[in-house]
């Protein structure tokens, strides 16, 4: 009986010995067809379609998909240590597959009741993936596996080794350990420290979750375990683990002009990506000739921070930078800042956040934000240019109602609550005057103001509404910027561009963009208008830029969106027109909290001093230049107030306005009627 | 005896057992430090790799880049082809055409300069005057290409550096390409045919002696150089002068000329003083020549038609 039962027993284990290697010839014969071939030599897998992106002065200033190769001898000792600790410890041992490996993940997995960790070699992990998508599933587990069984009969373990180091991707753009030790510590793949060589095998576990930049805790843990694996398998002794834990570890960050330009490189990947296709990008290993100007891009960098941080007092949060937890970061304001080159439309700079690394929207080119009053240049044009009124016209500041298409009625007020009666266009403009502006696009009509929006380069749609005075249209701080400069330019608009000349591997121009001005506003009206807006600069709403020391000629316009939500201030020099935006991304009020109430964030307490900071950085050292004043330009001192030459004026304040000639004879014949000081009519609207 | 084949069998089963396990640990271990097995695999996929597909996500990377690196090629060479002024210009209408054909074109400085010296002096003065080219030369030492290209109608010219800065901005105003394109299609005809040309014909000597009588600033007023002058010198019959309009700030002036093949007539436009100025002269030597009233006089200017102006047929 005994003899039966161990005689069945041996058959059956034969049968199933038998059986078991019949079902694996089968598994080998059926699944080796559908594997895919392997290239006759591994350095076949390296691929140098690296991107490079270049400043306006030809500087390298980024790599995309940074790949270089390097032999096996020029990998430090260190990093392949902490590898094979990590990844594979007995990789000169085993033939493809770790046998050990596998019953140990077994015995793991069944005593946690579930998937606790794999057991894959380095060769599998380099069969995976160069080879197979990234799906998990049985089929492509087996089939990885019988690749790296290839693989590892095909070629040499240094070769095989050499290959992973070079192609695995460790984050941050970086393929290959030479590209990583650069992106990271600037450093080459041989002068890598234990404690850095860790770091980037830490990575390689999930290169976007054991991120250093973005997940430091994260990166750190994994680093310690490596360390202690090492330490275990006789890689390194105590000392060295602990003076490996505690070395400090200089990761290459914000200093570094790459990570400074991350939003404006992302402007131009997404410009190639939309022109030529995301193919190019990757593949195409492109040389890219950009506007950027670094000096001006590391000056909006510390514009937008240092901004942002004198908010974030304000409103009484902890410094950003001790910041731990990234979920608060949405209590945190965001900016924006965009500078362009006027004459040509360049991108010299563009910051679309604060902080790249925690997040990567781009705020510079955002349309939904709503630019409150830095609109009402685009009013102020269209009412100069078609109804013949001039910067000395007046109009009285009253409390104003129109019917809307919809029936409803339009009171719009002043953002001080109050009327000032009677003033002159200039002064309405220096004071932000809401009823003003309404008024202006009464008489204009709102499709003619939004005509002049689009031809002044406003790509958003625009809902010609006469709220529209008050700028209730969604528009990005690259419009605006582009926007202003044909302010700037005496009317000739130039398209914002960030790409100067883009070159293949070879040297062949593929893309070589020379910018062309389109003439789309009058000369001497835009010069009128850049007067007025100079006032703004001088003693109007943006009179913190002078403040605060920018002294160049300069004009621009402050924004306020209603309840505190954007705070803008776009404005330009002869030579710069740059667009600064403060708001938080939840479109949430800005206030804080002043002497027993809350205040709120205006264009003149968040943006002007951004842009004041930006500009005096920027043109250090550079000569005053004054704007170009157009033929037949006229300069009369005239009454702020009721706008008529200074010799009627009551005393009250004077301003110099631009004026045409019949605009000063018309100023001249009406100063003869008046013979005693003007009265102020209420009702007419106009007093011209 | 039973007993004992029993415990025989009993013993030969066990061995046989022990040998078999044996035997499967042996081959386990060896196994374990040999990897027979993995080896085995590893060399019958070895065997049949060439016959397997290129296939899996390198060899799509390896196709994506090909694919990329051949339409970059294509890209090159159609953006070669659609900037690259291969023929060579020798009026405005064949650069007008070639502009039109291929959107805009891209050359080099010397082939830009190349081309300027190519076209007739009447018709490249009104884009700059080539004294002024020599001093903007001297002025722009980091010149290196010329973008040419239709803006508004107008044929502008941008002159840029290495970094595609624009330099300096020359155009050419629809009304002159407008004129030269009519001048062109009108050239195989008498001066008869035009009837606002009609009004005065002066005789070739009148025009010389005319011409000669010019001050060096007229003279430069009237964009014919001495090579035009000397290969005309016999073949001119006569010249008009439109007195009726303007091209742009310019006056049209008219050479009917002998050919192989009969008159055809070549019409430039000058500097309205200097063409005044000219035409005071020739009409001074006329009277002193007493020819005055034998000149033939043309259509009324009401019949004439002008095509001066905005007359003038549009471009294409």
């Amino acid at each position: 009986m005994l003899i039966n039962f161990i005689k069945s027993l041996f058959y059956l284990c034969l049968i199933l010995l038998v059986a078991g290697f019949c079902a694996g010839v089968v598994v080998v014969v059926t699944m080796g067809r559908d594997l895919p071939q392997l290239p006759d030599q591994l350095e076949k897998l390296v691929l140098n379609t690296q991107t490079e992106f270049y400043s306006n002065t030809g500087k390298l200033v980024a790599t995309m998909g940074e790949k270089n190769r390097v032999p096996i001898e020029r990998i430090s000792r260190n990093f392949l240590n902490a590898l094979f600790s990590a990844e594979d410890a007995e990789f000169f041992e085993h033939a493809g597959i770790s046998k050990t490996g596998i019953l140990r993940a077994l015995w793991t997995n069944l005593r946690a009741g579930k998937i606790e960790g794999g057991a894959s070699t380095i060769t599998q992990q380099l069969s995976r993936n160069f080879f197979f998508s990234l799906e998990q599933t049985h089929t492509r587990k087996l089939k990885e596996i019988l690749l790296a069984l290839q693989l590892e009969y095909s070629f040499g373990k240094e070769e095989i080794l050499e290959a992973y180091c070079n192609n695995m991707y460790f984050g941050s753009g970086a393929y290959g350990v030479e590209a990583a030790g650069r992106v990271y510590f600037a450093k080459h793949a041989d002068q890598l420290t234990l404690g850095e060589a860790s770091i980037l095998v830490a990575i390689l576990n999930g290169p976007a979750l054991y991120n250093p930049y973005t997940h430091p805790g994260r990166a750190r843990s994994r680093q310690l375990w490596i360390l202690r694996r090492m330490e275990e398998l006789g890689m390194i002794n105590g000392t060295e683990r602990l003076a490996a834990e505690n070395e400090e570890l200089k990761l290459k960050r914000y200093t570094e002009s790459e990570a400074r330009s991350n939003f404006f490189l992302d402007y131009v990947k997404s410009w190639i990506t939309g022109r030529f296709g995301e193919d190019f990008l990757y593949y195409g290993g492109l040389k890219v000739y950009t506007t950027l100007d670094q000096r001006a891009q590391a000056a909006a960098v510390a514009a937008v921070q240092g901004s942002l941080k004198r908010l974030d007092a304000l409103f009484g949060l902890p410094d950003y930078d001790l910041l731990t937890d990234k979920e608060q970061l949405k209590d945190y304001p965001q900016g924006a800042l965009v500078a362009l080159e006027t004459g040509t439309g360049a991108i010299l700079a563009l910051v679309g956040g604060r902080d790249y690394q925690s997040s990567q929207f781009n705020r510079a080119e955002g349309k939904n934000r709503l630019p409150g009053s830095a609109f009402k240049p685009f009013v102020y044009y269209t009412a100069l240019q078609e109804t013949g009124l001039s910067p000395a016209s007046t109009l009285v500041d009253s409390a104003v109602s129109y019917p809307l298409i919809t029936g409803e009625i339009w009171s719009p007020g002043n953002f001080e609550q109050d009327f000032l009666g009677r003033m002159t266009l200039k002064k309405a403009l220096e004071k932000s005057r809401n009823v003003i502006a309404a008024q202006l696009i009464e008489l204009t009509g709102p499709e003619r103001v939004a005509q002049t929006a689009h031809r002044f380069g406003i790509t958003s749609d625009i809902l010609p509404t006469p709220s529209l005075a008050l700028g209730t249209v969604g528009v990005s701080p690259i419009e605006m910027a582009a926007a202003y400069s044909v302010l700037a330019t005496g009317g000739i608009y130039y398209a914002p561009y960030a790409i100067k000349r883009i070159e293949d591997a070879r040297g062949n121009v593929l893309y070589d963009p020379i910018p062309r001005g389109q003439e789309v506003a009058n000369p001497q009206v835009v010069y009128q208008l850049v007067d007025m807006m100079q006032a703004v600069v001088e003693s109007g709403t943006g009179a913190v830029v002078r403040r605060m020391g920018f002294s160049l000629p300069a004009a621009g316009k402050t924004g306020t969106t209603s309840d505190y939500r954007d705070s803008w201030f776009v404005g330009f020099t002869p030579g710069i027109s740059a667009a600064c935006w403060v708001g938080f991304d939840d479109n949430r009020e800005m206030r804080f909290p002043q002497n027993g109430a809350m205040v709120g964030v205006t264009g003149a307490r968040a943006g002007a001093p951004m842009w004041a900071t930006f500009m005096q950085k920027v043109t250090e050292g550079k000569p005053r230049q004054d704007f170009p004043i157009p033929p037949g330009i006229e300069f009369i001192e005239v009454d702020a107030w009721s706008g008529l030459p200074s010799q009627y004026s009551t005393g009250g304040e004077r301003i110099r306005v631009a004026l045409l000639p019949d605009q000063l004879e018309a100023l001249r014949q009406k100063a003869g009627l008046e013979i005693s000081p003007p009265a102020l009519p209420s009702a007419d609207p106009l007093g011209y | 005896m039973r007993q004992s084949g029993l415990l025989n069998e009993f013993r030969n089963t066990i061995q046989f057992g022990l040998l078999a396990g044996l035997i499967f640990c042996a081959a386990v271990g060896l196994e374990f430090r040999y990897n027979y097995v993995e080896k085995a695999i590893g060399r019958y996929l070895f065997w049949h790799n060439a016959s397997r597909q290129e296939s899996g996500q390198i060899w799509e990377t390896v196709s994506l880049s090909e694919n990329v690196q051949q339409r970059l090629d294509d890209l090159v060479r159609n953006k070669r082809q659609e900037t690259t002024l291969i023929e060579s210009i020798t009026s405005l209408d064949q650069l007008v055409e070639q502009v039109h054909a291929r959107e805009k074109i891209v050359m080099t400085r010397d082939r830009f300069l190349e081309m300027y010296a190519d076209l007739p002096l009447y018709q490249s003065s009104l884009l700059i005057e080539p004294v002024d080219l020599i001093e903007l030369i001297g002025q722009l030492a980091n010149w290196q290409r010329t973008l040419i290209a239709f803006e508004e109608g107008n044929l502008s010219f941008y002159l840029v550096d290495g970094l595609n800065n624009v330099l300096k901005e020359l155009s050419l105003s629809s009304e002159y390409i407008n004129f030269f394109l009519s001048e062109k299609e009108t050239r195989a005809l008498g001066l008869d045919a035009f009837p606002w040309l009609r009004e005065k014909f002066y005789p070739a000597d009148v025009f010389y002696d005319a011409f000669s009588l010019l001050t060096p600033e007229e003279r430069g007023g009237i964009p014919l150089s001495a090579l035009n002058l000397i290969s005309w010198r016999y073949r001119l019959q006569q010249v008009a002068v439109n007195h009726q309009s303007l091209i742009g700030e310019r006056m049209e002036i008219g050479f009917e000329l002998s050919g192989d093949e009969g008159l055809y007539t070549v019409r430039i436009l000058g500097r309205s003083l200097s063409v005044l100025s000219l035409t005071d002269k020739m009409d001074s030597l006329l009277v002193k020549r007493g020819t005055l009233e034998s000149v033939p006089v043309g259509a009324s200017p009401a019949e004439s038609g002008s095509p001066g102006g905005s007359q003038m047929p549009v471009t294409p």
